[in-house]
């Protein structure tokens, strides 16, 4: 009983850490409706310099539901100095989750000195 | 008796009106219209300057900024728009982008600002610094133009329910080649009851 605990902590260990692999745990994007939580999970966000000068920012997450969802996002950008940069781009934006699929979005942030950003994703409103 | 009555009916009709509230433009619940409304300039003015931004159209060889005209963006749908509603956000964004800026000096009809050319008039007086004054050859003419057209389709889907369908369609002209750089269509789709009007 004493040899098998360890065993079992280890595969305990090895099915959470396997759960937890596929969360994406950054700080820049966030579902901030709590009905969603846990059905719609963010997977990846990645980012790149394009040739111009303008930060591309995707993100790609799961609905793990049987459930077709309508969902919005909202991309927020800042500048050097860490203020917030207004633009027309800055709204809720739709977007699909089809039932037991990945889905990804993709936005461009406003100029070349925006340098972080933050999303922020929620069930669709209307 | 009559001032009870007129006390009444104040109390009546002031209980039924509609209080006035302010538009949360960041977080508007308000339910939607057949119509077009600012959420709809803003969801085709935002994907127009995303679209162009992504696909590098706007992105001068070499660096530097493209100076864009307005042309014709033709109203083709049932309401009364002024255009410039869509245009002005789409010049706003693009104009911050850094990557365009906006002659008002040139229209087709004729210059949107036309403060540019008259102050040149004052050339001929005595009571200006001439050194003050715009000289000549210092206006930049325009590489790009941007046009477009707002269209509307009404369809009837079922006796009491219609479906209006709404299309800003957008070009980007390259002045000297006269060749489109970026087109984009953002579409806008809206299905209610055939009692709302949408003009």
């Amino acid at each position: 009983m004493i040899k098998k605990t360890p065993v079992i902590f280890l595969l305990l260990l090895l099915v959470l850490g396997g759960c937890g692999s596929s969360k994406l745990n950054d700080r820049r994007a966030s579902i901030i409706d709590g009905s969603i939580k846990g059905k719609i999970v963010l997977q990846e966000l990645s980012s790149l310099i394009s040739s111009d000068g303008l930060m591309s920012v995707q993100v790609t997450g799961k609905n793990t539901t049987g459930k077709y969802r309508l969902l919005e996002y909202r991309m927020e950008w800042f500048g050097m100095d860490g203020m917030l940069v207004p633009t027309v781009m800055t709204r809720w934006v739709k977007f699909p989750a089809f039932e037991k699929s990945s889905f990804s979005f993709r936005a461009v942030a406003p100029k070349a000195a925006v340098k972080d950003f933050r999303v922020i994703i929620r069930k669709a409103q209307q | 008796m009559k001032k009870l009555s007129a006390i009444l009916a104040l109390l009546f009709f002031s209980g039924c009106a509609t209080p006035v509230t302010h538009i949360d433009t960041n977080n508007d619940k308000g339910k939607a219209v057949m119509g077009l409304d600012y959420r709809d300039f803003q969801t085709a003015a935002g994907e127009a300057v995303s679209s162009m931004l992504q696909s590098g159209a706007v992105a001068k060889p070499g660096g530097g900024r493209y100076v864009l005209a307005i042309s014709r963006i033709v109203n083709d749908t049932m309401q009364r728009i002024d255009t410039d509603q869509l245009v002005k956000k789409i010049r706003v964004d693009l104009l911050q982008s850094g990557k365009v800026v906006v002659t008002t000096a040139v229209g087709l009809t004729g210059p949107e600002d036309p403060m540019a050319m008259k102050s040149r008039q004052l050339r001929q007086s005595a009571e200006f610094n001439q050194s003050t004054v715009a000289g000549t050859g210092q206006m930049i003419a325009p590489d790009l133009s941007l046009s477009g057209k707002l269209l509307q389709r009404n369809i009837r889907v079922s006796s009491g329910t219609q479906q209006v369908e709404y299309y800003f369609q957008l070009t980007l002209t390259d002045i000297s080649t006269g060749l489109a750089l970026w087109e984009g269509e953002s579409f806008i789709g809206k299905r209610g009851s055939s009692k709302s009007v949408s003009w």
